[in-house]
């Protein structure tokens, strides 16, 4: 009679009841998808948005200019990104301490307003953390074009959750 | 009822038998279907957060800054059920608020490029923490940034639970049944127990009249068989029994009352031999008052046995008057020529007795005192409110407990070296049967100081006797 009531409460208690916390468990692979290296920043109905160039080694600040000068390529441009910049003639970049001054002399300050300063400034402040190591939160960035001063200014000013 | 009655057992044992099936047919069902539910629930919240993960970092700079990441916690949160997410790459942390997060599975994100998940008790509540490392896109190199969701289980405990009330809405009318069935069942066995029971108590009660209806085919039935055989064979036993009984005693009185006459002749004679014994030569004289004396033992023992078989006949009867105990226990003494050798204390009490009866048994409690014990014999008369108490005690050998049993017995004796007593051998067994008439008792016992004491008790408001 004991030996039946024990095994009966060993039983119940084996089952346990509702949800009971358990080890740490394996999930499987992990997420991924951050892109890595070069990322240049075009323009979409939806704001700004960045694409990777990871096959580019960006060895200086005009490099990354280049990039967006070059333009989105095909996919890009299907997916509806397009360059608002519209920088004509030399450019330049340098950096101080983090200070990004990107001069674009023979271009006029209407081309690089709006969305297009900010294809600038967030692909040059990526370009800075690339080169530099700085913090991208440290990075600012100053265009200076014809006929007026643009910034200086954070990349995340432009990124719109 | 009686928990350790029979009744009580098979309830016990169907109660118990009724849970433990239903324990051992529900509880691996819940325990899988518990488990089942958690996996589902864990493989779908893992699969999802991850997607939604990935979904959201493909925009994500790294190294990031604070608002960066705060903006990543609000991308992957954005759409999922009541979940927290939390963001770390390095030392920053978004948002600042990561209890939930057990240290154990932070350190096995850290540690390791996998996917891990734990489910944790917090708050009361059951939670499922996924943590992620999330890697870069290209190389799968991870990228430090990780992940965490804490995603409560709320919904899948519901479940649990409602599943466990439907286990126990089950279980107890099962329960409920079988306490039921077993009360049914020992009902069936308990009633022919009982009848059976009754019927035991009756027969030792000396209704050995009594059966018991046998009923069905069963082992009780077989029983109740053999109870009513005992019975038969018991009362038949009895019966014959009492027969012989009957028999002997009628014999003892037939062949007493036969010897009457004869002995009243031989007596007449004896007494007539006796007178002359004196003209008589002297072996004649002996003979002649050898004859005479064991005639009158004989005629004594005759006139014993007649009022012995008259009680076992029931045939004695008693005749009541109001007495003056101490004036009949002095005329007892003194017609025996007792009043010298006795020492006597009386008070003074009067009582419904028969007076032939009381003088027959304290003659015998008297002369037995004298014959077998020493003196002085003393002879004490006491009462109370419903009894008078007649002691006859002397200072002899006393009494064994062996003597004290038997001493009340026909032809018993004391002193096995001595085969013929002086008395019938049946003075104290006669005694005994007339305080029995009267409802009352004699008890021998050991006196202090040494000697016997017979104590004869008989009850003053003439309370019959129900023989």
């Amino acid at each position: 009679m004991k030996r039946t009531f024990a095994s009966l409460a060993v039983l119940v208690l084996a089952a346990g009841c509702g949800v009971r916390p358990t080890d740490v468990l394996d999930g499987g692979a992990p997420a991924s998808g951050v892109p890595e290296g070069m990322r240049i920043y075009f323009a979409s109905d939806q704001g700004l948005r960045g694409v990777s160039r990871p096959d580019r080694e960006i060895t200086d600040l005009s490099a990354a200019v280049k990039l967006v000068i070059a333009g989105p390529n095909e996919a890009e441009l299907a997916a509806g990104l397009t360059d608002l910049t519209a920088v004509t003639g030399e450019f330049s970049a340098t950096s101080l301490g983090g200070q990004v001054t990107v001069r674009l002399p023979r271009t006029p300050v209407t081309g690089v307003a709006g969305m297009a300063a900010g294809q600038l400034v967030c692909t040059l402040s990526r370009a800075e953390t690339l080169l530099h190591g700085t913090r991208p939160d440290a990075v600012r960035v100053t265009v200076i074009a014809q006929g007026g001063t643009v910034g200086p200014y954070q990349c995340s000013q432009f990124l719109t959750g | 009822m009686r928990l350790g009655g029979l009744r009580g057992r098979l309830l016990v044992a169907f109660v118990l038998v009724s849970l433990l099936s239903a324990a051992t047919a529900t509880v691996p069902a819940y325990d899988q279907a518990r488990e089942a539910i958690l996996e589902r629930a864990g493989a779908s919240a893992v699969q999802n957060f991850r997607d939604r993960v990935n979904a959201s970092v493909g925009e994500f700079d790294v190294p990031p800054d604070q608002r960066s990441l705060n903006r990543l916690a609000e991308a992957i949160a954005s759409g999922s059920r009541d979940a927290k997410v939390a963001v770390r790459y390095r030392a920053l942390v978004a948002p600042a608020d990561q209890e939930a997060i057990p240290a154990r599975l932070r350190d096995r994100v850290r540690s390791e490029n996998r996917l891990s998940f734990q489910r944790v008790e917090w708050n009361g509540a059951p939670w499922l923490v996924v943590g992620t490392p999330v890697a870069f896109a290209g190389s799968g190199r991870p990228s430090g940034v990780e992940v965490f969701q804490v995603i409560s289980l709320q919904p899948e405990q519901d479940d649990i639970t409602a599943l466990l009330t439907t286990v126990r809405d089950g279980v107890v009318p099962v329960v409920l049944l079988a306490a039921v069935l077993a009360l049914l069942a020992a009902g069936t066995v308990l009633r022919p127990v009982r009848r059976l029971a009754k019927a035991t108590r009756r027969l030792a009660d000396g209704a050995l009249e009594t059966r018991v209806p046998v009923k069905g085919r069963d082992e009780l039935a077989d029983l109740a068989k053999d109870f009513n055989e005992t019975a038969d064979a018991l009362q038949s036993s009895v019966a014959e029994l009492r027969e012989q009984e009957a028999r002997a005693r009628r014999f003892v009185a037939d062949v007493s009352h036969e010897l009457r006459t004869p002995l009243a002749a031989m007596t007449m004679v004896s007494s007539v031999l006796d007178e002359d014994a004196e003209d008589l030569p002297p072996d004649t004289a002996h003979a002649a008052r050898t004859v005479s004396a064991e005639t009158a033992g004989l005629a004594r023992l005759v006139d014993d046995l007649i009022e012995i078989s008259r009680f076992d006949a029931h045939a004695a009867s008693l005749s009541r008057q109001d007495l003056d105990v101490a004036e009949v226990l002095r005329a007892t003494l003194s017609t025996r020529g007792w009043t010298d050798r006795v020492t006597a204390e009386f008070v003074t009490v009067r009582a419904r007795l028969d007076r032939r009866r009381l003088d027959v048994i304290v003659a015998n409690l008297v002369g037995n005192a004298l014959r077998h014990g020493a003196p002085p014999v003393t002879v004490v008369l006491r009462s109370t409110a419903d009894d008078v108490f007649v002691e006859v005690a002397d200072r002899g050998q006393g009494l064994t407990a062996e003597v004290a049993r038997h001493v009340f017995e026909r032809f018993f004796k004391a002193d096995t070296a001595r085969t013929r007593s002086e008395g019938s051998g049946l003075g104290l067994a006669i005694a005994q049967e007339n305080a029995r008439l009267h409802g009352g008792l004699i008890t021998g016992s050991d006196r202090e100081g040494g000697g016997a004491v017979f104590t004869l008790r008989l009850p003053r408001n003439g309370k019959e006797a129900d023989r």
